[in-house]
């Protein structure tokens, strides 16, 4: 083997997978066609609508390492089965259906797919529903919620609202986010996010821009939007055929 | 390769120790500099590792919170130590192996330097909050051109050091995996981080071209310099020609073939291209044949040798590293099979195969060729055949441990959790506790290991090593009717010669 014929077959056997892997593929993702919601002539193209701070959320989300834990994946019934696990891929309740497997277009405005590492902690892809029922029965708002679970996801007495049950969250491992809150002087009424209000010192822990980021972010998260037809794998009698 | 009748000449003697005295500091300083890294990433290995069970550990500090701490564990691991290591062993062994001292000790001493420089403000940039998010390549954007230009400055006298080798035509097989690796990293390297950081991409294709790299990075990279630190280990110390040359060449071209299509199964299930998905998983569990046929034909060249794999700490390590790679390519096969994935894709077995990678087999035949080559440029011997026992032991039951706990009994529990969708998630969650309380215990062996390791190491960097003309192995007394002759001080012996 000489040096030349060396190097033809390292740039033969790479190349060949480099094309066909990384560089043809990227490139057809890159300019995906627009998709029409159904076959009639009239329909209206598809596009996905997100609203809040998608990009720097996306960012803190990713420099705080949280898809080591959490992944933003529904895989597809022939790969798993989380797509019927309660609150992970969309609602499902008796009037409405709206599960459905990750689509191509549910992280336009990232600029990384954080499909995750591993479960350690529950898929996010619908966290925003999960996060409104969490504050629905602990009678808070999502952000709230959110901002509060950020601060010390173990503490079951932070769940407890006025008139809400506590949810037992002792079990979880999830890391609290302190870099995220300070503490302030409790002036007038307090801050309505604030969290250990101390009444005697004065003091409340009010998060900073960094969480109310973040929290935005997740409670964007529901990727459950309805796809075109040619693209719903749902069952014909499902629940979200059924609502149209 | 060396054969029994080829007896060292007086010139050959000299040309070597000619090269070992020119590599010295470069060589020592990648070793060592690498073996720090190794002890600050299991350091943060063993953080992360208790803060999965223990989420409170230390206090909650953000610096080290888990989304911080482990993606430091890994890049520490794979830039700190995994590719030091391998460029201390690429340059010696090119240079040996071409016969060609190196006159490029300084550029590439600067050049290690900047590559410290530059993995230093990485982790700590991961550390205070500015990590990028994308596996394996978490440090912040700015790091990785400085990556790559030093890592330019170092390869750059591999190659050259190939193209100016003296003797015949015929080259060894380790000088063609090294050459392949340093062709290989770079073009992994920039495809990755260009595609990913730089051009704008869809951002699950950016997640799929991050799976490939890591696969790459294991299979183009830390595998070929493996191999070719085993095969020149084998051959050296049981002074053999390797067992068969058809299956060293076969088996270099089924890798250069097969892995590059590896990794895609990293993001199998989601919605990118399913032929991108489904390649990916059978080439890295094709991938199995090349690292096979390798370690076949590395064990076939120790057979026999029982003896010499029981005293030699580099030929134990080898042969320990090797038995790691079998492992890596079966567990490749169970763990890229789509009817796995189930389980295993978002359980700790991606992890476990990581380790597997990079310690069960990349470092431990890393130790070997340091235990080789350390005294050959320091021309003194290893202190203490207790210290290389414990740094062997260790690592091996450490690496098993992660092996059970991480990608075969805690992966498929918790991926069962996982998928046992009519209970709740706390269920999963509690499942994977014991696993990843073992997981701690087996970093805590591996860094016991491999302290002793960082502090043998160390003394033998600062020149402090035993000034004999006897090596270190690892069962026997130093005796005067062994084949190194009467023993005595290395340095007083060849001025008597003189």
């Amino acid at each position: 083997m000489t040096l030349k014929s060396f190097l033809i077959g390292m740039f033969a056997s790479f190349g060949l997978a480099w094309l066909c892997m990384i560089a043809i593929p990227t490139a057809k993702m890159a300019s995906l066609p627009p998709v029409k919601m159904s076959g009639e002539e009239d329909a209206e193209y598809y596009q996905r609508k997100t609203t809040g701070r998608v990009l720097n959320g996306a960012q803190i989300y990713a420099a705080n390492g949280c898809y080591t834990c959490h992944s933003q994946l529904i895989r597809p019934t022939y790969l798993g089965s989380q797509i019927f696990r309660k609150d992970f891929a969309g609602v499902s309740n008796a009037d409405v259906d709206t599960r459905r497997e990750t689509h191509y277009d549910d992280f336009r405005g990232e600029e990384y797919a954080q499909l995750g590492l591993t479960r350690m902690g529950p898929d996010l892809s619908n966290y925003g529903y999960r996060a409104e029922a969490y504050a629905a029965r602990t009678g808070m708002t999502a952000e709230k919620w959110t901002v509060a679970h950020l601060y010390n996801p173990r503490d079951e007495e932070l769940q407890l609202g006025e008139q809400g049950e506590a949810i037992d969250m002792s079990w979880s491992n999830c890391p609290s986010q302190l870099q995220m809150f300070e503490e302030k002087d409790l002036v007038g009424q307090g801050y309505s996010l604030a969290l250990n209000v101390n009444t005697e010192a004065m003091t409340q822990i009010v998060p900073r821009e960094q969480a109310l980021i973040l929290a935005d972010y997740l409670l964007t998260l529901k990727r459950d939007s309805a796809l075109p037809e040619s693209m719903n794998n749902a069952p014909k009698n499902s629940g979200a055929d059924a609502a149209k | 390769m060396s054969t029994q009748s080829n007896a060292p000449t007086n010139e050959d003697i000299e040309l070597r120790s000619e090269i070992d005295r020119s590599l010295r500091h470069p060589v020592m300083f990648f070793f060592t500099s690498g073996a720090a890294w190794l002890a600050v990433s299991l350091v943060l290995g063993i953080i992360a590792s208790i803060k999965t069970h223990n989420p409170a550990f230390l206090g909650e500090a953000s610096f080290i919170q888990y989304g911080r701490a482990f993606p430091a564990h890994i890049n520490a691991l794979v830039y700190g130590w995994g590719a030091q290591a391998a460029f201390g062993v690429m340059i010696w062994l090119m240079a040996r192996l071409s016969r060609q001292p190196s006159r490029n000790a300084g550029t590439l001493l600067v050049a290690g330097h900047v590559w410290n420089l530059a993995v230093i403000l990485g982790t700590v940039g991961i550390l205070a909050g500015h990590g990028t998010g994308k596996h394996w390549m978490e440090f912040p954007t700015f790091v990785w051109p400085v990556l790559l230009a030093s890592y330019a400055a170092i390869a750059i006298w591999v190659v050259i050091s190939f193209r100016v080798r003296r003797g015949d035509d015929a080259a060894y097989i380790s000088q063609w995996y090294i050459l392949a690796a340093c062709i290989w990293f770079p073009w992994i390297f920039l495809t990755a981080n260009l595609y990913v950081n730089v051009f704008d991409v869809h951002p699950l294709m950016a997640a799929a071209i991050n799976g490939w790299y890591r696969q790459a990075m294991v299979l183009l990279f830390f595998v070929p310099v493996g191999i070719a630190s085993a095969y020149y280990i084998t051959a050296k110390i049981t002074a053999r020609a390797v067992y068969n040359y058809s299956y060293s060449a076969g088996g270099f071209w089924a890798l250069a073939i097969i892995a590059p299509w590896a990794g895609f199964h990293a993001v199998m299930g989601s919605p990118v291209p399913l032929f991108l998905q489904y390649t990916g998983a059978a080439a890295s569990m094709l991938a199995a044949v090349p690292l096979i046929f390798a370690g076949v034909n590395v064990l076939k060249t120790t057979a026999g040798q029982a003896e010499t794999l029981a005293h030699s700490p580099s030929l134990r390590f080898t042969v320990a590293g090797v038995f790691g790679m079998i492992a890596l390519a079966v567990l490749g096969v169970v763990l890229a099979h789509p009817d796995a994935i189930r389980y295993s894709q978002f359980s700790l077995a991606g992890y476990g195969y990581d380790v597997l990678a990079l310690y069960g087999f990349f470092s431990m035949c890393m130790f070997g060729a340091i235990y080789f080559i350390v005294p050959r440029v320091t021309r003194r011997e290893w202190l203490s055949r207790r210290l290389i026992r414990t740094h062997f032991w260790f690592s091996v039951y450490g690496v098993l441990l992660i092996l059970i706990f991480c990608t075969l009994l805690g992966s498929f529990q918790q991926g069962a959790a996982q998928e046992n969708f009519s209970q709740p998630w706390k269920q999963a969650v509690n499942s994977t506790y014991p696993y990843a309380v073992g997981t701690t215990f087996a970093w805590a062996a591996i860094l016991w290991a491999n302290i002793f390791f960082f502090i043998h190491l160390t003394l033998m960097w600062l020149r402090l090593g035993r000034r004999s003309s006897h090596p270190t192995l690892l069962n026997r007394d130093h005796s005067a009717l062994g084949p190194h002759g009467a023993e005595g001080d290395i340095d007083e012996l060849e001025s008597a010669q003189a």
